[in-house]
């Protein structure tokens, strides 16, 4: 018992801290940046720290397959370390952002309340996940494939076709998850036992909030700390968090993602451009849904970046070049082998295409998204209508806008995750005008633009807030 | 005027926060809750909690769907292949072989055109069990799966709960004995009087309309958003229908097989609703949680399997259609099939099976021995699940019995003492059916009077109508009065409707009869031989 304890301890450094500090060297030794962005840059690079161990592992199962489990822990320890290793020698980089970190807190009554009470959301979604077996459905699926993956320790396998008892994989997007998980059994030895991947989820909250916090500043460390508790306290994500489903990992990703596109259009080096590709990139293998992303991120930089248009177009081309180093394999191999590169719908499985099925329909009618009313109450503005899973936040992100429509001008950030949920919300119409309901069928999918309605909505808060107490 | 303002925006604010806490509250609380629950009565500790993977905690809270894959990690045998349509719950927690209902080799199953292809095809494939979920999928409902494994013959009802369901695949068709117990097709002109219809918070009526505005045959319902059902018999949904339209009592070691052709949109929920002795509704048994889609506009065949607990009497069917649509049924069949099967256990979740009657002169739950061959097997399995390893030998050991024989335990076994009566009744309002049982003469030890009940009905209405129960009389008391009593229906509650509180009723003619043949004591197989007993043929 005591020594699985030590274990979990050496897993969660190792794949918390190790790997957010080994990206976070190497985006600082690639982009070298001024000493004010140092916080920023270790906020947006640390939730790619498990990305990067999830790639790194499911590189060595297929390269280097049927090796011991000490092997690969020490692959990756080396692998990590190697990273590290500039870090460690110029020690100051890891302790500059840290003491910028304590100096915004270090005064303020309103964001220690909100700092304890989001540090309490963290603490009651650990003991949540540690005390409850996993039983939601896509959660099973993820933890049958990290043990199957575990077994064979042979990422070829995946997808699964009649596995072992006659396991079927119904997705085959890059299985991020899945491959996390084997890493956790990797120091567990019993694969039965679930308790080391049910512990990563609530982890990405941290990640989430220390970028609301890096991103916003000492200025704006209140409607930070409120992004923070909105997105991460929606009761859909916290439900979803608590069955350790996929969706904390989308979110943090994307909004890192979001992060990485304000940098470059601020800064403008190609070294910023080539790392914000590769963070997409990886940001694009956690889901199939982050296929996304990319044009999203591309329009919205190419908008708001006010550099020359040849500069903006050299940088896009940049940034490809680092998506394609990150996920271009996996997205290569699916359109080799499906001829189709998101393959994670049913729909694409044979069995679905049988004559009479009428699958479409019967999903519009069981999620009540059959007629006209209902697709656009219950479909595309169900951020608005669904209260129970969204909160107040979309009501309160639109009474903010207008509030800064009306007394000051966006900033650039504000301006990107604009975007992002204008972009989004397009291709819903597009698609619900196309007929299709892939999107709209599934609350989920549009969690993916969360944590931008959750920032406004924060500045609606906390406008609202101080028209009651400080004038 | 600055204090209202702020309290207004400190209240909103308050009321946003609330709608986001609340909710993740909730979570919390109740995981933590069946957390807490678990390790209290099993005596984990906190750590040993955390590193297990027990899905008795899922168990103790969800039922259902983890008391049927349990049912399948102990008893199905070790080679066999499940179909099914739930693959990760399956994958997980049972440790058997098994094919994901989106594997590609199902498409020559899934595409079969009738119902002797697709069990070729379940055959040829291996396949020993199907588990299916509540809800419907198209590719169980759209294809001709559905008519397979709900045909009697071809498959049988191996455990249900929660909607849950198992069925084992036969090995080569047989033909079930099967009896009719409801028939109901729409000709037209046929009586909507085998109906009622239930619209949440009103009364039950008669469905007015044979048909709806389209002209399709069949009761219709229409639902505006708001819950409406139409179910089986008159009376109250509350109350047994009384054996008026039904053949015979419920058989607990019967399986029961509904088709019915249905028209309609929006989601149909279809359940077996059943009563205890009493009259009283027991509970209920999902069927289906289907959708209707734009195709079923012009019929669709449903088909079910289904079985109900030891203690259900009668049932009901009830349809209800759910956001928005319309139903229109079309014919009902109800067919009983007399299956012995070992292993067929009704999933409850308090694992209980007790006599209602029972409970109201001992203080003890009694398990019934309800099934005769493999006994070693039934005893074994419900000791299991009681978590006690001794034979109880000795009665009143911690308050549970094990007794042979069949009927209450305060009868003889020898269903000598079985009665039936038949009455022709007619009136309205509540009543109760009594027996009077008195002591012999002679008999001084015997304890006085004993009153029974057989439970509450309802007087059908100006029409006469035959009625016919059964009466278990108990030993040693050699005389016994029939009789009604008149009751205020305001007792029931909740569910009084158009009970009138008046009770009239004109009592036509009644027969009694007693069973003169001994049936075997262990099974209860043998005919029972009625000889009248009341009016004594004059001499």
């Amino acid at each position: 018992m005591y020594s699985q304890l030590l274990s979990l301890l050496v897993f969660m450094v190792i794949t918390f801290v190790m790997s957010s500090l080994s990206v976070y060297s190497l985006a600082y030794l690639a982009i070298k940046p001024d000493k004010e962005d140092m916080l920023k840059y270790l906020a947006i690079s640390a939730p790619f720290g498990p990305c990067l161990i999830s790639f790194a592992v499911y590189l060595l199962m297929y390269l280097i397959p049927l090796q011991s489990d000490f092997f690969y822990i020490a692959a990756v320890f080396v692998l990590l370390s190697a990273c590290m290793a500039y870090s460690c020698l110029n020690f100051s980089i890891i302790l500059e952002p840290y003491r910028q970190l304590l100096s915004i807190y270090h005064k303020g009554k309103l964001s220690k309340v909100l700092l304890v009470v989001l540090i309490l959301l963290i603490i009651s979604l650990f003991i949540i996940t540690a005390f409850s077996p996993i039983f939601a459905n896509d959660p099973l699926q993820y933890f049958l494939e990290g043990r199957y993956l575990y077994l064979e320790k042979d990422s070829s396998l995946y997808p699964f076709t009649s596995y072992l008892t006659g396991y079927y994989s119904q997705t085959r997007h890059p299985p991020f998850y899945s491959v996390l998980i084997t890493w956790s059994y990797f120091f567990l030895e019993d694969p039965n036992i679930t308790l080391f991947g049910r512990l990563i989820s609530p982890f990405f909250i941290i990640y989430g909030a220390l970028i609301f916090i890096a991103m916003s500043g000492a200025k704006h460390r209140s409607t930070a700390l409120l992004s923070a508790l909105a997105t991460y306290g929606t009761p859909l994500v916290y439900m979803l968090v608590s069955v350790s489903h996929i969706d904390v990992f989308r979110l943090t990703t994307y909004l890192a993602s979001a992060c990485w596109i304000y940098m470059v259009s601020k800064k403008g080096k190609t070294s910023i451009a080539i790392v914000a590709g590769v963070a997409v990139g990886l940001s694009m293998r956690v889901h199939a849904s982050a296929i996304l992303l990319f044009p999203f991120l591309g329009v919205g930089y190419l908008i708001i970046s006010q550099d020359k248009l040849s500069r903006k177009v050299v940088l896009s081309l940049f940034m490809i070049l680092g998506m394609l180093l990150a996920c271009g394999a996996d997205y290569y191999r699916n359109i080799m082998v499906y001829g189709d590169i998101i393959s994670g719908t049913e729909e694409v499985l044979d069995v679905y295409s049988i004559e009479g099925l009428n699958y479409g329909e019967y999903i519009d009618i069981r999620r009540d998204i059959d007629t006209i009313p209902s697709i656009i109450l219950n479909g595309i503005l169900k951020g608005f209508t669904d209260i129970g899973f969204f909160g107040f936040a979309y009501w309160l992100a639109g009474i903010s806008i207008m509030m800064i429509l009306r007394s000051r001008k966006f900033t650039k950030m504000e301006l990107i995750y604009l975007f992002q949920v204008l972009l989004f919300y397009s291709v819903v119409l597009i698609s619900v005008l196309l007929g299709k309901n892939f999107i709209i069928k599934n609350s989920r999918y549009f969690l993916m633009v969360q944590p931008f309605v959750a920032y406004f909505a924060a500045v609606g808060f906390y406008e609202i807030y101080k028209k009651a107490f400080y004038r | 005027m600055r204090f209202i303002r702020k309290l207004f925006i400190v209240s909103a604010l308050l009321v946003i926060v609330a709608f986001q806490v609340l909710p993740s509250a909730e979570v919390f609380l109740f995981r933590l809750k069946t957390a807490y629950e678990y390790n209290a009565s099993h005596f984990v500790g906190i750590l040993q909690q955390c590193f297990s993977n027990d899905e008795k905690v899922l168990r103790s809270k969800h039922g259902g769907k983890f008391d049927l894959l349990y049912y399948v990690q102990n008893h199905l045998e070790k080679d066999s292949l499940t179909l099914v349509f739930r693959q990760n719950d399956f994958a997980t927690f049972a440790d058997r072989k098994f094919i994901s209902m989106s594997d590609p080799r199902l498409v020559k199953l899934y595409s079969a055109h009738t119902v002797d292809e697709c069990y070729k095809e379940l055959r040829r494939l291996g396949i020993d069990y199907v588990f299916c979920p509540p809800y419907d999928l198209p590719l169980i409902s759209k294809t001709k799966l559905a008519q397979t494994i709900a045909d009697i013959n071809l498959t049988q009802l191996e455990y249900s709960g929660k909607g849950y369901r198992l069925y084992k695949v036969l090995e080569s068709p047989k033909s079930a004995q099967v009896k009719t117990v409801f028939a109901y097709g729409a000709n037209k002109g046929e009586e909507t009087s085998k109906w009622s219809v239930w619209n949440k918070g009103l009364a039950n009526s008669r469905p007015n309309s044979i048909s709806d505005p389209k002209n399709t045959p069949g009761i219709y319902i229409n639902n505006n958003r708001t819950f409406s059902a139409i179910y089986t018999g008159i009376g109250h949904i509350a109350l047994a229908p009384s054996r008026i339209f039904f053949d015979s009592a419920v058989n607990s070691r019967a399986t029961y097989v509904l088709k019915s052709n249905v028209a309609g949109y929006g989601i149909l929920k279809a359940f077996a609703v059943f009563y205890n002795r009493l009259g009283e509704y027991s509970g209920s048994i999902q069927l289906m949680n289907l959708v209707l889609d734009s195709d079923a506009a012009n019929g669709h065949d449903i088909f079910a399997q289904f079985k109900f607990p030891p203690d259900a009497t009668e049932f009901r069917i009830l349809y209800a259609v759910d956001k928005g649509g319309w139903l229109a049924v079309r014919s009902l069949k109800i067919d009983m099939a007399l299956q012995v099967s070992p292993n067929a256990l009704w999933g409850v979740s308090n694992h209980n099976y007790h006599d209602e009657t029972l409970t109201n002169v001992f203080d003890h739950d009694y398990l019934k021995l309800i099934s005769s061959d493999s006994t070693s097997k039934t005893i074994g399995r419900l000791i299991d699940d009681y978590s006690d390893s001794q034979l109880m030998s000795m009665p009143e050991t911690r308050g549970k019995i094990l007794y042979t024989g069949r009927g209450n335990i305060d009868n003889a076994p020898s269903s000598a003492m079985r009665y039936k009566l038949v009455a022709q009744l007619s009136g309205s309002g509540l009543f109760e059916l009594l027996t009077i049982h008195y002591p012999h003469a002679s008999n001084a030890e015997s304890s006085s009077t004993i009153v029974k009940s057989h439970g509450h009905y309802m007087f059908p209405g100006s029409k006469p109508v035959t009625m016919e129960t059964l009466i278990d009389a108990p030993t040693g008391l050699a005389d016994f009065r029939v009789a009604f009593k008149a009751v205020d229906a305001s007792r029931l509650g909740r569910f009084v409707g158009d009970i009138p509180n008046e009770c009239q009723a004109v009592v036509h003619s009644m027969s009694v009869f007693k069973n003169t043949n001994s049936m075997k004591e262990f099974t209860g197989e043998g005919t029972p031989v009625w000889e009248q007993v009341f009016p004594v043929a004059a001499q």
